[in-house]
């Protein structure tokens, strides 16, 4: 357990401490971007959403080290869920009269369509967990990608119930920039509690040296299940929230390349903090924001520069390279960042 | 336990501080392209948020290239015109996110990608923002008031004409009997098929079979397959499909000796899918315009060639009049409307009758916000020529809409 | 019956395709420990430079390719996967998935999205019938090329030095380094060789698409590695069977699933792909003396 300072964080239960410097980052970015206004809110509002997605990612791949490729999936569940159980009945009736009653005649508010889409996606993770866990190293990496796979093509096909490869429209718009905010501080308050948590720890064993803490008594196994089927459910509220913000989904705003730029941020920020997973977000969305703007030309630093087409894509892969070859730990080096004022020792990577 | 504090903080300066350097950036975001220089305040913005990469590109960027041209053709009367393009790289969230700096940016009005999936996403913004937005190469019931918005148009060849263009066509040419073959990758070439089946048993042909594939499959060898044991049963194979997978699927046919007529539509429009076919021959498909010089009306000709000129390359679809079709339209509304405010301006289109625009005449239907009556020129293949085969007024499209859900 | 055999043959072309690509992953990852996706990109690399030479003819443009295909296997090798050795072989997997999605984009930026379309007249087209079957010539050519291509590796692994020297380096890369083996060499050679294989693979599959787009290798190498996991990366002929059964199912799936569910032929296979994975997590053909390198 992380030995208390003697600053002010002295005051908040151990558990919260590593989610401060995420929390405020979060906030002030959200806060900056919305007082900046149009599409520097945009941008902003996706990037809060992204926080959600990759901190929810890292709940299972920075605890356990073990990577999954499957978690755009959840992401992708969450939103379908999410859409579905909020279009308004008459709508679905007119414009999907083929799905099932059960989606059909309900039309749920958003907050309890996110908790039912973060349940939905908690049991199935639960069911593909049950076994993909079982697994290790490359194998792991291959399952997780066939589940991302399997979902994708089941969302893509099943035309009653998803509109197939169309996308959905008519979301009822609910989530506001507030509103990602404050989910996005919860989600990195819950990641928080979890890796102080005894389960935490436990996690965290098992990711240092796996047969030491099968050793010591650790179901490994059991306890990744756990945390795969929580980072599962959060990752399905990011779902939630893109498809709240965006009025409209389809399946091909999901999959590999999605997959590319979550994995992207979790790996840049450091994959072993919740910091990491926060700044790595953080650091990506401007890149890629900035290079997106330099596309199609923008104002830098007082001179007009205009690049080709495609920059911000090439360079949302060269950072994941740069930095697993240069930095491999991340940004962070897999550390929590302290508050730059108030006397207070620093958490260790592996307390 | 170790302490690291310089680094941390440095590290949150230095976020913070990139974070800064990117809200104060974008205070000076002001995409200027393809604008008319010269041409002050007075000109209507259109907000261009299509693809310039990604698979709709091809779709998008020729009716782009027309419109930009025609808004800054000196000799063009009625309103002036000032396009502003951003790419939104095929992806819907890019999508909203560019029709948001946009609008932001002052467009008046937004062109939307060719693609339903990408529109819907551009559209979610304009229509909140009271906006009128079209699209230039499609038109269909969802580009309008019972899909997208009440706001949102279609200005291409609706899918309804597509589909009855290619039933008369085939019919016409004797082929009483077809195999259906349909990409399911989009829902957009199923929902051609689809009115094709409806209009084709109207006029008494039939079905002999139903093969699906998706646009990304490698091989299409087991579909072919089951085609190739009909035959003799078929005369036409029916394609529904778009490039890449349209062009594999047309190949794999004739590599396995399917040599029937392959009848498709305009998703197939354009050879440069076809280089590696070698000696393609009796394959059609359907275009607003042909883009090999040989169209029947002279001024598509002459538009393609400054098109070629102005680019460096021959447009690769008949999609380059739509640009220019586009731009007639809004023209002859805004002028009506005097101004782009989104209500009045929706109003005027709606109320707007038949319009001349260079590819001919064409209606805009007040319910579905959709062109109904546009020509439709039958492109035809032969040896790996492409070129004009026929005009087609295909009767009643509208009636199609139920059949194209 | 006729149906049943017809699509059965149809069911060997394109597993005869994914066995070819799921060689190439096998080769890599036996001497490597790297499950390289991006080799999916080396193959719309090598068909981008079929395209660019075409002119000069089949040979000529064949040449260009294996010089562009090695060259960039190389240089893949020697920036991003020897500075990794040591990682984890979860990590060089997600690695390189960011090498193709880089490569990718950057043919993106450089071909545009429109396919370039190009055909060579040497290459086989129309089909043989026999007894009212038939099959294309193109997928005779590729049975043989996988035939020729696994002859000739086997016989290179057993019957060159060097190829002795890169079954140690795959048994034992440490003691193979002890006891003199040029590890950067044999791991250059086995990247070289995967590059040779993929202008192969380009070449096949240019001719059935009729041309190149970015994504071209993209399809082929997803299934190409679900197919090498599963029948076994420890052995070149365990990784090409899973290729082969991987691309046979998909046909014999788009083939025999019921109109209804003809959408969905993806979803079983990797439905089949995780089941199999959870039962034989050593492959459908097991090595004796394979260990993970830790």
């Amino acid at each position: 357990m992380p030995r208390r300072g003697v600053g002010w964080a002295a005051v908040l239960p151990p558990a919260v401490v590593p989610a401060l410097v995420p929390a405020l980052l979060v906030a002030a970015g959200g806060v900056l971007t919305a007082w900046a206004g149009g599409a520097t809110e945009r941008a902003g509002l996706n990037a809060v959403i992204y926080v959600t997605i990759v901190v929810a990612l890292s709940m299972f791949s920075g605890t356990t080290g073990v990577i999954s490729v499957a978690h755009v999936g959840f992401v992708e569940l969450g939103a379908y869920l999410t859409a579905l159980l909020t279009m308004p009945v008459a709508f679905k009736r007119q414009v999907m009269p083929d799905m099932p009653a059960v989606l059909r005649t309900v039309a749920l508010p958003f907050p309890l369509a996110a908790l039912v889409a973060m349940a939905v996606t908690g049991v199935v993770a639960a069911v593909a967990g049950a076994f993909l866990m079982r697994l290790g190293g490359l194998q792991s990496a291959v399952a997780t990608f066939s589940l991302l796979l399997l979902v994708d093509s089941v969302v893509g096909n099943w035309h009653s119930v998803t509109a197939g490869p169309s996308p959905l429209v008519g979301i009822p718009i609910h989530a506001t920039t507030t509103i990602a905010v404050a989910v996005a501080l919860v989600t990195i308050l819950a990641a928080s509690v979890l890796r102080q948590s005894p389960l935490g720890l436990r996690l965290r064993a098992g990711r240092d040296d796996e047969v030491a803490a099968t050793g010591s008594g650790i179901h490994v196994v059991a306890d990744r299940r756990r945390a795969f089927v929580l980072s599962a459910a959060f990752a399905a509220l990011g779902g939630a929230l893109l498809s709240s913000t965006l009025g409209t989904i389809s399946p091909d705003g999901f999959g590999l390349r999605m997959t590319v730029v979550v994995l992207t941020m979790l790996v840049v920020g450091g994959l072993q903090s919740l910091a990491g997973a926060v700044v790595g977000t953080v650091v990506v969305s401007v890149l890629t924001e900035t290079l997106l703007r330099v596309e199609n030309g923008t104002t830098l630093l007082g001179a007009h520069v205009k690049g080709p087409v495609g920059l911000s894509d090439v360079g949302l892969g060269l950072a994941f390279l740069v930095i697993v070859l240069w930095r491999p730990s991340g940004l962070t080096g897999g550390h929590e960042i302290a508050l730059p004022f108030g006397k207070h020792t620093q958490q260790r990577k592996n307390p | 336990m170790k302490t690291r504090p310089t680094r941390a903080t440095s590290l949150l300066v230095g976020v913070i501080a990139v974070c800064a350097a990117l809200t104060a950036a974008c205070g000076g975001d002001d995409s200027p392209s393809g604008g008319s220089p010269g041409k002050g305040g007075g000109s209507t913005v259109i907000g261009a948020d299509i693809a310039r990469t990604g698979y709709i590109s091809a779709f998008d960027l020729p009716g782009y290239q027309t419109l930009a041209s025609a808004a800054q053709d000196p000799s063009a009367e009625g309103p002036e015109l000032e396009v502003k393009i951003a790419d939104n790289k095929s992806d819907a969230t890019t999508a909203a996110n560019v029709a948001t700096s946009l609008t932001d940016g002052g467009a008046d009005l937004l062109m939307i990608s060719c693609s339903y999936p990408i529109a819907a996403a551009s559209t979610a913004i304009s229509q909140a923002r009271n906006i009128v937005a079209f699209t230039p190469c499609t038109s269909d019931q969802r580009f309008g008031p019972k899909g997208l918005g009440s706001l949102v148009y279609g200005f291409g060849l609706s899918i309804q004409s597509e589909a009855a263009a290619m039933a008369e066509f085939t019919a016409d040419q004797g082929w009483k009997r077809v195999y259906l073959l349909e990409d399911t990758a989009l829902d957009y070439p199923g929902r051609v098929c689809s009115g094709f089946k409806h209009r084709f048993a109207e006029l008494g042909g039939t079905v002999a079979g139903q093969e699906t594939f998706k646009n990304d499959d490698q091989s299409i060898t087991s579909q072919a397959s089951k085609i190739r044991a009909h035959k003799g049963d078929f005369d036409a194979v029916v394609l529904c499909s778009y490039p890449p997978g349209g062009g594999k699927a047309v190949l794999q046919l004739r590599q396995a000796g399917i040599s029937t007529p392959i009848v498709s539509h305009y998703g197939m429009d354009g050879a440069f899918w076809a280089g590696g076919i070698p000696h393609l021959s009796d394959f059609y498909a359907l275009s607003p315009a042909s883009a090999y010089g040989d169209d029947p009306v002279p001024a598509v000709n002459d538009l393609a060639a400054a098109y070629a000129k102005e680019t460096g390359q021959a447009p690769a679809t008949g999609a380059f009049v739509y640009g220019a079709d586009s731009a007639s339209i809004l023209r002859a509304a805004l002028a009506k409307a005097g101004g782009a405010k989104g209500d009045a301006l929706n109003a005027a289109l709606e109320g707007l009758g038949t319009v001349d625009v260079l590819s001919g005449k064409v209606t805009i239907d007040p319910t579905y916000h959709a062109i109904f009556d546009r020509q439709v020129r039958v492109i035809r293949a032969t040896d790996g020529k492409f070129g004009f085969f026929k005009l087609l007024s295909p009767k009643d499209p509208a009636a199609l809409v139920p059949y194209t859900n | 019956m006729s149906a049943f055999v017809q699509s059965l043959i149809d069911a060997c072309s394109l597993g005869a395709l994914y066995g070819l690509e799921a060689l190439a992953v096998g080769l890599l990852f036996g001497v490597v420990r790297v499950a390289n996706f991006a080799l999916g990109t080396v193959v719309t690399t090598s068909a981008y430079a079929l395209y660019a030479g075409r002119d000069a003819g089949l040979a000529g443009a064949v040449g260009l390719a294996l010089v562009v295909a090695v060259v960039l296997c190389l240089a893949m090798e020697r920036l991003v996967f020897r500075p990794l050795r040591t990682a984890p072989v979860a990590t060089l997997f997600i690695a390189s998935f960011a090498v193709a999605f880089t490569l990718e984009k950057t043919l993106l930026l450089a071909f545009g999205p429109d396919q370039r379309s190009f055909v060579f007249d040497r290459m086989p087209s129309g089909v043989v019938s026999v007894g009212g079957y038939y099959v294309t010539r193109l997928s005779l050519l590729t049975i043989v090329l996988v035939g020729v291509l696994l002859a000739a590796l086997v016989g290179l692994l057993r019957g060159t030095s060097f190829g002795i020297r890169m079954r140690a380096a795959s048994d034992d890369f440490a003691m193979a380094r002890l006891v003199g083996v040029r590890a950067n060499a044999v791991t250059a050679g086995a990247f070289a060789i995967t590059g040779v294989m993929s202008v192969v693979v380009a070449l096949v599959l240019s001719a059935q698409v009729g041309g190149v787009t970015p994504s071209l290798g993209t399809n082929v190498i997803v299934f190409a590695l679900l197919g090498a996991v599963v029948g076994g990366l420890d052995r070149l002929g365990g990784a090409a069977t899973g290729g082969f059964v991987v691309g046979a199912t998909l046909s014999l799936l788009s083939s025999w699933l019921p109109d209804r569910l003809a959408g969905f032929d993806v979803s079983f296979l990797v439905a089949v792909v995780i089941a199999l994975l959870l039962l034989r997590p050593g492959g459908l053909v097991r090595a004796g003396t394979m260990k993970e390198r830790v």
